[in-house]
């Protein structure tokens, strides 16, 4: 303690400062905000002022029997996402490195991952398109393997599905990126030492590549795990209908209905103050487990 | 100390109209009239000037709704902020407004809500339905929470008789229904009740398929299955669909929904109405609910309903009728001018024709109350009858009887612009119109065409609206335009004034504990089991079990909240 206050490192710490009163002011203050979730908010007397309500908003969305359903679905959305999102990157990336021609590793990575630039409105709205009854999707299943016409977008059975495949297809080239960054960091003597002692390309990559990027996996596979309650309201608002409210209903759009459509401004703050709640519970969890397994730390 | 100062304020007001004289008299009474305003209802009060001019600049601040649609129609050189209306009203009435905030779309509901919540007013404004939730709950929520001011006297005052009529036209209903506990808290509209929802269907089909003009739903039936079967464009393939409809919303007041349908078979979806015995009932729970809903699972299972409907919303379905895909839909008078305009400047050679859904003799209109917007003044602001002289110019310009902008809108820059934007530098117009005034139109055109009567009964509003009718019967079809007028006003408003109807109003319009707390579920509910039901993928016994849960997730609770509160009002 006595160091922290050294002349020397004084300085240092007055420099931190501003980011400080950044951080105080745009950070830590509005979350007083939280409060509200206790109340029984009156306009005229602002946040504070109105009385208190006790847990009754808490309450309500636990004894609600939506909630089960809408935890349920941002779950296997959520969880779908983490997972096709860790192991679609990781083989890409690694096929991808086993590519002689440059320019054509070059290319196949600028194409896939374009789509991440895409915003969800667009690409709900292709989807829909070749999604639909009529559409390209429908026609070749139906003329060339003979299945009848299935209403994609408008069945619980596939909702889910096309959420997490679509999230796939739009993000896995950026992740790409990040492991394929990672493998240049692998020592090529490794690879040569391998080679005389007799490795064919397949042990090659289970013996060395898989393990040399294991670190930056745990570490991506941790940090998404924080989001784990965010099932991305972007993509479910602009592709769900009533018709898969079931399967697509997710925490965040039934805030977004409930809360700034019908203005229950409490239920809304009190259904995310739960939602960081559980988010935060995971994130130790999960932060100790890539610990123990992975001999991982941030800090 | 309350009543000392009321009786100051009563004897200045003696001295200083005895002491004025005859040339500053018009200024002076106004200044009395400030300080009567906020005296009790019995004090002897001067005779209010509806339209008297400020001797000094008011100031107040209000909200715009700067819908980019109508923006685009502003003559050059004019916006929201500077136009010829608000500059009228503000020389007119020497104030100056100034808008604290604009946004359109759902930027603008989130901004009104959280104006709400923050009781961040503006001085004057307008309170309109956003989203879902009515106008009249968003009053309710502000007075409920003291930020209105009482606006009992200065209508009494202020209103001018041209608004008094419309009115009394009402019984005062509209008025009542923006009053709590007899005093008046928002200046309401009162609404053209056109409301009715009727058939559009290609004439030229219907002819082709040697079928018989519409009455019922039966009728309609008929017609949508025959439009998808029997090739009525004669095209040889069978590309055309039956009715045209969209299920993202089944029964807003948008067209493409099924509102009209329901109602022509008694039930009211998503709305207050009596039963029986004189009880308030959700409309989307009745029997008559279900008996509509069989009918519309028969249409979908005839293959008349597009089978993606559920996922279609109004845009989608639009393109149907403009690409002359689809021959018939549900929807309003004005449709000819959207969606029905595309398809027109598309095939010219359609022919469209209207029809009301009969239910016996008359056709069903379902409605929300008299008004669905009030103007308002924040609690505190010292001109509260500013508010009223707002609406007495809105009302007076509605009705052509401003001379200066009617030069403008005749032969001016706002000739060929459209009168559907902002005006007035607030959110919106809310001017009380006559629940008949279309109708009345459409009579007088009708007693013209027919010769009983000449023309000069027209007003200057309804002059141009007659010309392009007649235009169009001289020539049909020569300017489209005129081809869309004739079919909006001949055509669809003929249906709405030739038709007996029956008018059943939405009875409660306010909103519950209960019900902010379980709509979201219960309305997510209904849409998914009525869709669930009409694409047959639940039998229509169904419905009886949506009653059941309906009422179990809070909906007999709200019944019971709901009768309660109705019981309060009478």
């Amino acid at each position: 303690m006595a160091k922290l206050w050294q002349k020397e490192s004084m300085h240092f710490h007055l420099m931190l400062l501003p980011a400080l009163a950044l951080v105080l002011i745009f950070q830590i203050y509005p979350m007083s905000g939280i409060v509200l979730a206790f109340k029984q908010f009156v306009p005229t007397k602002g946040i504070f002022g109105s009385p208190w309500a006790g847990f009754k908003h808490f309450r309500f969305v636990l004894d609600n029997p939506e909630s089960v359903k809408i935890l349920r679905n941002t779950l296997i959305i959520s969880f779908g996402k983490i997972i096709t999102l860790i192991i679609v990157p990781v083989v890409f990336a690694l096929m991808l490195n086993e590519l002689r021609l440059r320019w054509f590793k070059r290319t196949v990575q600028t194409v896939v991952y374009l789509p991440h630039f895409l915003s969800w409105v667009v690409v709900a709205g292709i989807l829909k398109d070749v999604l639909s009854l009529e559409g390209p999707v429908n026609w070749v299943l139906h003329s060339w393997f003979g299945f009848e016409p299935q209403m994609f977008l408008g069945s619980n059975e596939w909702f889910r599905s096309i959420i997490i495949s679509s999230n796939v297809w739009k993000e896995f080239g950026f992740s790409t990126i990040i492991y394929l960054a990672a493998l240049t960091n692998i020592n090529p003597s490794l690879y040569e030492a391998a080679e005389i002692d007799g490795a064919g390309r397949f042990q090659k990559l289970m013996h060395i590549t898989l393990p040399g990027i294991a670190m930056t996996i745990a570490l991506l596979a941790t940090l998404s795990l924080n989001g784990v309650l965010n099932a991305g309201f972007d993509q479910v608002f602009n592709m769900y209908n009533v018709l898969v409210m079931e399967s697509g209903d997710i925490i965040d759009t039934y805030v977004y209905r409930s809360g700034l459509m019908s203005a229950q401004y409490e239920m809304a703050t009190a259904i995310g103050l739960l939602n960081s709640v559980v988010s935060f519970i995971l994130v130790v969890l999960t932060y100790s487990m890539a610990y123990k397994f992975a001999n991982y730390r941030i800090f | 100390m309350k009543k000392a100062a009321l009786l100051s304020a009563v004897a200045l007001m003696l001295v200083v109209t005895a002491c004025g004289d005859k040339t500053n008299e018009t200024a002076t009474s106004n200044n009395a009239n400030d300080t009567g305003a906020n005296a009790p209802a019995n004090q002897p009060a001067e005779k209010a000037d509806p339209f008297g001019k400020y001797a000094e600049t008011v100031e107040f601040t209000t909200i715009v709704n700067n819908n980019p649609e109508a923006a685009k129609k502003f003559p050059e050189g004019e916006s929201f902020e500077s136009n010829k209306y608000k500059t009228y009203l503000e020389t007119s009435l020497n104030v100056k407004s100034t808008p604290l905030w604009e946004a359109n779309g759902s930027a603008y509901s989130n901004k009104f809500n959280l104006m709400i919540a923050s009781n961040d007013l503006p001085d004057i404004f307008v309170v309109e339905n956003i989203d879902k939730t009515p106008a009249k709950t968003l009053l309710k929520r502000m007075y409920d929470a003291d930020m209105l001011e009482d606006l009992t006297t200065v209508y009494e005052q202020y209103a001018s008789d041209a608004i008094k009529e419309v009115h009394a036209s009402v019984d005062n209903k509209a008025l009542e229904n923006a009053s709590f506990e007899g005093k008046l808290y928002g200046l309401p509209s009162v609404n053209d009740m056109n409301n009715v929802h009727m058939i559009w269907l290609r004439q030229d089909w219907l002819d082709k398929l040697n079928l018989q003009a519409p009455k019922t739903t039966d009728d309609l039936m008929a017609i949508a299955k025959a439009f998808k079967e029997q090739d009525p464009d004669g095209n040889g393939k069978a590309d055309t669909l039956g009715l045209a409809t969209q299920g993202a919303q089944l029964f807003s007041s948008d067209p493409f929904t099924l509102r009209g349908f329901v109602w022509a078979e008694n039930a009211y979806p998503d709305m207050w109405v009596k039963d029986a015995s004189g009880k308030l009932v959700y409309g989307s729970t009745t029997p008559e609910m279900k008996t509509a809903l069989g009918k519309l699972a028969q249409m979908y299972k005839d293959g008349s309903i597009d089978s993606e409907f559920a996922l279609r919303d109004g845009n989608k379905t639009a393109e149907f009728i403009a690409s002359d895909r689809a021959g018939m839909m549900l929807g309003m008078w004005w449709n000819p001018f959207w969606p029905i305009g595309g398809e027109i400047d598309n095939n010219p050679k359609a022919e469209w024709k209207a029809y009301p859904i009969m239910t016996g003799d008359h056709v069903n209109v379902g409605n929300e109350f008299y008004s669905n917007s009030f103007m308002v003044v924040k609690k505190g602001f010292k001109h509260p009858e500013l508010a009223v002289k707002i609406m007495n110019t809105m009302k007076a310009n509605s009705t052509k009887k401003i001379p200066e902008l009617l030069e403008l809108e005749t032969n001016g820059i706002y000739k060929a612009s459209d009168s559907t934007r902002n005006q007035w530098g607030l959110n919106t117009q809310v001017s009380p119109a006559f629940p008949d005034t279309t109708a009345r139109t459409v009579k007088k055109f009708d007693q013209i065409f027919a010769g009983t009567a000449k023309e000069d009964i027209l007003d200057v509003a309804e002059k141009p609206i007659f010309d392009q009718v007649k235009s169009e019967m001289d020539n049909p079809k020569k300017d489209l335009n005129n081809y869309k007028t004739y079919l909006a006003w001949m055509e669809g408003n003929g249906v709405v004034s030739r038709t007996k109807q029956n008018n059943i109003f939405n009875e409660f319009t306010g909103i519950t504990p209960t019900m902010e707390q379980a709509s979201t579920t219960l309305s997510d509910l209904q849409t998914k089991v009525f869709l669930e039901i009409i694409m047959g993928k639940k039998d229509l016994s169904a419905f009886d079990d949506f009653v059941t849960q309906w009422n179990k997730l809070g909906g007999e609770q709200i019944t019971k909240e709901v009768n309660d509160e109705y019981a309060k009002l009478q």
